[in-house]
């Protein structure tokens, strides 16, 4: 009887094995695209390759994500009256994009407080189990900061237009950003949510000299392994054809037990 | 005989862990930092196609309409998760508990038969970035404390049963059953269920005959629901 017992617990474990192929976040033989504006205090419209795209997109707005082919793209930012894209504030760039990524776009102030825009690569990378990512990203007219977590800092000396990032446990942080070495917070703090299998990206974004540094969030789900098997049974007493179900193998150990026949194991087991 | 079983039951056990730990598993947090990929200047205005690579593939933006909405602070809120899953005609009424992959690359489940699992890492009934993929709940079909527990009920559902997700919000998400299957477990399609971009709610456990000498079921019992209101 404990060897059936012990062998069932391997056979159990190898019906377990592996975990099935990852569920992939982004759409087969496609790029994904998001597009952040983080330049205050102007309203715009969005040309790619030379339509309009977005009109009058608006400061903290965040738009897609986009399926798109991979291929390279040109983004034009004109006024939001602009006829077209003939004169741009900001722009064209070309945003390379290859199959299977997942991207931000982000027009923001460089540290000096110019326009600028910068494509971030997202990390979609299936996370551990239980885990979830953080991404801070500076895209503000500010010099470096310090990023707190529940009352540490977890990242020092974060420039624009830097980027960190860490795999957490799921779970919700207090988080705040400082200017670099000191300990009042410019901004926050904020809960953050950590979820499995999801990078959660903030960015600090604004002004610091204009007094309109501001926190903006998007959320993309990473790769995620699947499980191998759903094993959820353990005793046979559903079984279409019960055979010995574990039931008649717990009495027939009590009656083995009772013939002096069973281990002190097995009994603890009981 | 009996020592020769144990002994290669072992070395089963061992290989299986030693296959199934993930090659990025990461114990301790990982810190990365790294600069911005590509930091595109604010460049005078050039042709469009300067950048196009030779031979790409022809594409057209073809964007429709496009999402847009405020990146906020709001956007850091979880997204609300299942709590309560109720199958009404069957008399089926369990909390719900989020849960990942254990050790052997298995769906974690709840220990006990009358609390399902719901699987974080596809998709969630409460919406959130993977709304739209395919959700999984699953539960022990019987255990050793409850006996039979109420997903056995699960294969008597019929077209048309309605399943109602209540999330940690109050709200609650209908869908009605499509079809049930049964099939064993070394040909059911859990990459369909997990990884399916269809929206659907895919409960699962285990049924079929029961091999007393491994003690696991031959079958994956699967009733697939869609949310109601959409046609199927």
């Amino acid at each position: 009887m404990r060897t059936s017992i012990l062998a069932g617990i391997a056979a159990g474990t190898l019906l377990a094995a592996g975990t099935a192929a990852p569920a992939l976040a982004v759409d087969d033989g496609m790029a994904d695209l998001s597009v952040l504006h983080g330049v205050p205090d102007l309203t715009v419209d969005v040309y790619v390759d030379g339509e309009l795209t977005l009109d009058d997109f608006a400061p903290g707005d965040l738009a897609g994500p986009l399926s798109l082919a991979p291929g390279t793209y040109s983004v034009a930012i004109t006024a939001s009256d602009a006829a077209d894209d003939s004169e741009p504030v900001l722009g064209p760039i070309d945003l390379p994009l290859e199959e299977g990524m997942s991207y931000t776009a982000v027009a923001h102030l460089d540290e000096g407080g110019d326009a600028t825009a910068t494509l971030f690569t997202n990390d979609i990378s299936a996370t551990a189990s239980g885990e979830g990512r953080l991404t801070v990203r500076h895209v503000a007219a500010a010099p470096a900061v310090d990023v707190w977590a529940d009352g540490d800092v977890v990242f020092e000396s974060l420039a624009n237009p830097d980027e960190v990032m860490a795999d957490l446990p799921v779970n919700t942080y207090s988080a705040a950003v400082s200017v670099a070495g000191e300990e009042d917070p410019v901004l926050g703090p904020t809960d953050v949510a950590i979820e499995e299998a999801v990078n959660t990206i903030v960015y600090a974004w604004g002004s610091a000299e204009d007094g309109t540094l501001a926190v903006a969030a998007q959320t993309v789900a990473t790769h995620s392994d699947m499980p191998g098997a759903v094993a959820a049974g353990t005793q046979g007493l559903a079984a279409d054809d019960p055979g010995v179900p574990a039931a008649a193998i717990v009495i027939a150990v009590v009656a083995l037990a009772g013939a002096g026949l069973a281990t002190r194991a097995v009994l603890a087991r009981r | 005989m009996l020592s020769i079983r144990c002994a290669v039951a072992t070395v089963l056990i061992a290989a299986a862990i030693a296959a199934c730990t993930p090659a990025g598993a990461q114990v301790e947090p990982a810190l990365h930092r790294s600069p911005s990929d590509v930091v595109l200047e604010a460049a005078a205005p050039t042709p469009a196609s300067a950048g196009a690579e030779p031979g790409a593939p022809p594409r057209s933006p073809a964007l429709g309409t496009i999402p847009v909405r405020s990146a906020d602070a709001a956007a850091l809120a979880p997204a609300p998760h299942p709590e309560r899953l109720r199958i009404p005609r069957l008399g089926i009424d369990m909390t719900v508990q989020g849960v990942g992959i254990d050790a052997g690359g298995a769906m974690e489940l709840p220990a006990s038969a009358e609390v399902a699992g719901w699987f974080r890492a596809a998709g969630n009934p409460g919406g959130g970035p993977r709304a739209g993929r395919n959700a999984v709940i699953a539960a022990h079909v019987d255990d050793a404390v409850v006996g039979l527990g109420p997903f056995a009920r699960l294969r008597e559902a019929r077209p048309g049963d309605a399943v109602r997700v209540r999330l940690d919000t109050g709200r609650v998400v209908v869908y009605r059953v499509a079809a049930i299957e049964q099939t064993d477990k070394r040909e059911v399609d859990l990459a369909a269920a997990f990884a399916g971009p269809d929206g659907a709610l895919v409960l699962v456990t285990c049924g079929g005959r029961w091999d007393a000498d491994v003690r696991h079921y031959e079958d994956n019992v699967l009733v697939w629901a869609y949310p109601e209101g959409t046609a199927r």
